[in-house]
């Protein structure tokens, strides 16, 4: 590890420091072994992963969605060195609001810019596979949507696979900021609009739905 | 003040009958009695609805004495009779309320009708001290990570396809495994002697899982490779645990991250298994939490949980009229309004 | 000139980035390249396709990584610098287009290790042009079609800190592609 680097959280499957690199300020997302697994799956999985993360990201990014640049894999080491995007979480945001009408039109506004970035994301046929508003971040100062933390991303064209995307998120929302249906139901609005091979994707979602009941 | 409530369950292949007292006082819950009585049914073979609801319809007759004499009751001391509402398989669900409900107008007593995984939930937390842990209920009709918030117990994570269990279950006919005490346990002791491990696929999205193409895998694997030799049975089994287990407590661990828990507990069926609690435990350990777990009489369908969750309800005023009291094989654990929990 | 150390390879020295304009012997360079001659122990990257200095530092980044794993796809770090500049795994198609030709009229020169003062030297005694004070000038010497085009970057982009991302990105990921 880069001597100087700061450890700023320690989730569930990576340590995440934040370091000098290259000139510039970088997230080092390094992933760790875990005891519980066979080494076998462990050393397969951590590595497969990886990759998979640095693929996504830039895949995305190709793609227009706003998402942390890779700088660096260290296949090794499971890390990869990306940048370091300064901003706040959706999450945290959502959290910051009070019921009150005067957040309607800016969570209107960011409803657009979630369901903007997640039919590029799919348009791309990137799947998330961890949608929470803890991953998205809105970009310090021009408030872009930033889609960050692709641990578990894959690359799918399946409909099914992008309605999971999409009940996830949902899900996310609805487990941790009670109230949130509206503005799920505006992401998805938007969503719709700007992915023109969404109709599968949704009528998926609707079944996921259903089923519930 | 004391309440009693005595407790149906017959939502699979177990039939159980419990009752339970709780202590408005003391706070102090006691286990009366549980008895329990499983349909098992001979190995390659799963248990089917009609022969299910048949066998509960046999033996709930002897169970409901056993356990009222056990507990030492009598019928006037019980307030409230609970049953099991869902989710579940119809028929047996059924063959099971019909009789809460005849007990409820022989005994002039109200019903309550309880979801099957707020009774476990309830009851392990009552069991482990648990206060306010991230669940991971795991048996043959349900695989879900759950945790507490705002008056539901709200479902983090589940399976995408088949439960858990269903997979061990189905796994277990495909290799002629004993069905007693149940395949999850014949599967779990062939893979002590496990020594290979074979790459499964491994399906995890986000919070949720999918088992039903590892199934398939794997009986692949089974048919190509066992005959000549290549792994054994104990391979399958142990890389079959191995695998799922490790599924589990990766979706585990991350609602745990999401909302910033450090307690998990296992309820269901399969969190009997004892290697399921050990990699639970190293993940907990890892990040310096803890795992809670029971044991077979209360992980494993009982009626005490369900006179338990039931009790909870019945004591903040909820009853279930005669009218109500249908039986319904989907019914979501975020369905429910826990009434009792601040 | 301009010496920086990196990170992960502080063992590996100082790395040494100079530009020079007006560099009229770049055919003699060249050829003295394809004979391996020991002395040209230096990437000479045609600075056309050089967008951004960050750009360069990524991939000489990967190059001291895939030196450090004894894993390099070409003959020493230095033409794996040139390497990792291009976004294919084509070893002769990337040489030719990220180092120099005989027309090459501005270098990037990249040299890993050593003293400041020597390689300042010998690199003067080496190209017949004029080396740049600093750095900065870098991305006057670009060519944004031949970079998009190398790069395969959509003309519709425009924004130059989202094409200079992008590539930045293309470099980074190209060993796990």
């Amino acid at each position: 590890m880069i001597d100087n680097a700061v450890l700023i959280k320690q989730g569930a499957e990576a340590r995440i420091y934040i370091a000098p690199f290259l000139t510039r300020k970088a997230i080092v997302k390094e992933r760790f072994s875990k005891s519980y697994r066979h080494p076998i799956l462990d050393k397969k999985l951590t590595a497969r992963r990886v990759t998979q993360e640095a693929r996504c990201l830039h895949k995305c990014r190709r793609s227009g969605l706003d998402t942390p640049v890779v700088y660096f894999v260290d296949i090794e080491n499971n890390t990869i060195y990306m940048e370091y995007v300064e901003g706040k979480t959706v999450r945290d945001i959502l959290r910051e609001q009070s019921d009150d009408e005067s957040f309607k039109s800016k969570n209107d506004e960011m409803a657009n810019k979630i369901g903007m970035a997640l039919a590029n994301m799919h348009v791309a046929d990137v799947i998330h596979g961890d949608l929470t508003t803890s991953n998205l971040l809105s970009r310090d100062p021009t408030g872009s949507l930033v889609v960050i933390d692709f641990g578990l991303s894959y690359v799918s064209i399946l409909p099914e696979d992008k309605a999971v995307d999409l009940y996830v998120l949902e899900r996310a929302f609805m487990s941790t900021h009670p109230n949130s249906e509206t503005m799920f139901a505006s992401i998805l609005e938007t969503y719709r609009k700007k992915y023109k091979d969404s109709g599968p994707v949704i009528n998926k979602l609707e079944e996921e739905a259903e089923n519930e009941v | 003040m004391r309440h009693i409530a005595i407790g149906l369950e017959g939502s699979a292949n177990k039939l159980g009958i419990g009752i339970v007292t709780h202590d408005d006082v003391t706070g102090k819950v006691e286990i009366l009695s549980n008895i329990r009585h499983t349909h098992i049914t001979p190995p390659g073979t799963g248990f089917l609805p009609r022969d299910t609801a048949a066998h509960h319809r046999e033996h709930v007759l002897p169970v409901l004495e056993n356990a009222l004499k056990e507990a030492n009751i009598t019928i006037k001391d019980i307030n409230v009779i609970c049953f099991t509402k869902g989710p579940g398989m119809g028929a047996p669900l059924a063959s099971v309320a019909i009789v809460a409900r005849t007990l409820s107008l022989l005994w002039d007593k109200p019903l309550v009708g309880v979801n099957h995984c707020i009774g476990h939930i309830e009851m392990g937390r009552e069991i482990t001290g648990a206060k306010n842990p991230v669940v991971l209920y795991v048996s043959g009709g349900n695989t879900q990570v759950i945790a507490y918030a705002e008056k539901r117990y709200r479902i983090f994570g589940e399976t995408l396809d088949i439960a858990v269990g269903n997979c061990l279950d189905r796994f277990a006919r495909v290799l002629n495994l004993s069905n007693d005490p149940s395949p999850g346990y014949s599967i779990e002791q062939a893979a002590k002697s496990g020594k290979t491990f074979i790459e499964l696929p491994y399906t995890v999205k986000g919070m949720d899982v999918s088992f039903s193409g590892i199934l398939s895998y794997i009986e692949m694997i089974a048919q190509d490779q066992l005959a000549s030799g290549e792994c054994t049975p104990e391979d399958l089994c142990f890389s079959l645990q191995e695998t799922i287990f490790a599924m589990l407590v990766e979706t585990t661990e991350r609602a745990m991250a999401h909302i910033g828990s450090n307690e998990v507990l296992i309820v269901g069926g399969v969190g009997c298994n004892l290697r399921l609690q050990e990699m639970m435990a190293q993940m907990a350990e890892q990040r310096g939490g803890k795992v809670f777990a029971t044991d077979e009489r209360f992980c494993i369908d009982n009626g005490i949980m369900i006179a338990h969750a039931g009790l909870l309800a019945f004591r903040t005023g909820f009853t279930t009229s005669l009218e109500e009291s249908f039986c319904t094989q989907r019914f979501r654990t975020d369905e429910v309004y826990v009434s009792w929990r601040d | 000139m301009e010496s920086f150390t990196f990170e992960l390879f502080p063992s590996r020295g100082l790395i040494h980035i100079s530009l020079f304009r007006n560099v009229t012997n770049a055919a003699e360079l060249r050829k003295r390249l394809l004979a391996r001659d020991q002395e040209l122990s230096y990437a000479f990257i045609d600075a056309r396709v050089v967008f951004d200095l960050f750009q360069v530092l990524v991939a000489v980044n990967n190059a001291l990584y895939y030196e450090k794993l004894e894993k390099l796809k070409t003959f020493n770090v230095h033409s794996e610098i040139v390497y990792f500049l291009s976004p294919t795994t084509n070893i002769t198609e990337s040489l030719r287009r990220f180092g120099i030709s005989d027309v090459t009229n501005a270098i990037l020169v990249v040299k890993v290790g050593g003293d400041a003062t020597d390689v300042k030297s010998h690199l003067s005694s080496l190209i017949q042009g004029e080396m740049e004070s600093n750095l900065d000038t870098i991305s006057h010497f670009a060519d944004l079609g031949t970079i998009k085009k190398y790069y395969k970057i959509d003309n519709k982009m425009t924004d130059r800190r989202e094409i200079l991302e992008c590539l930045i990105g293309t470099i980074a990921i190209k060993p796990v592609l």
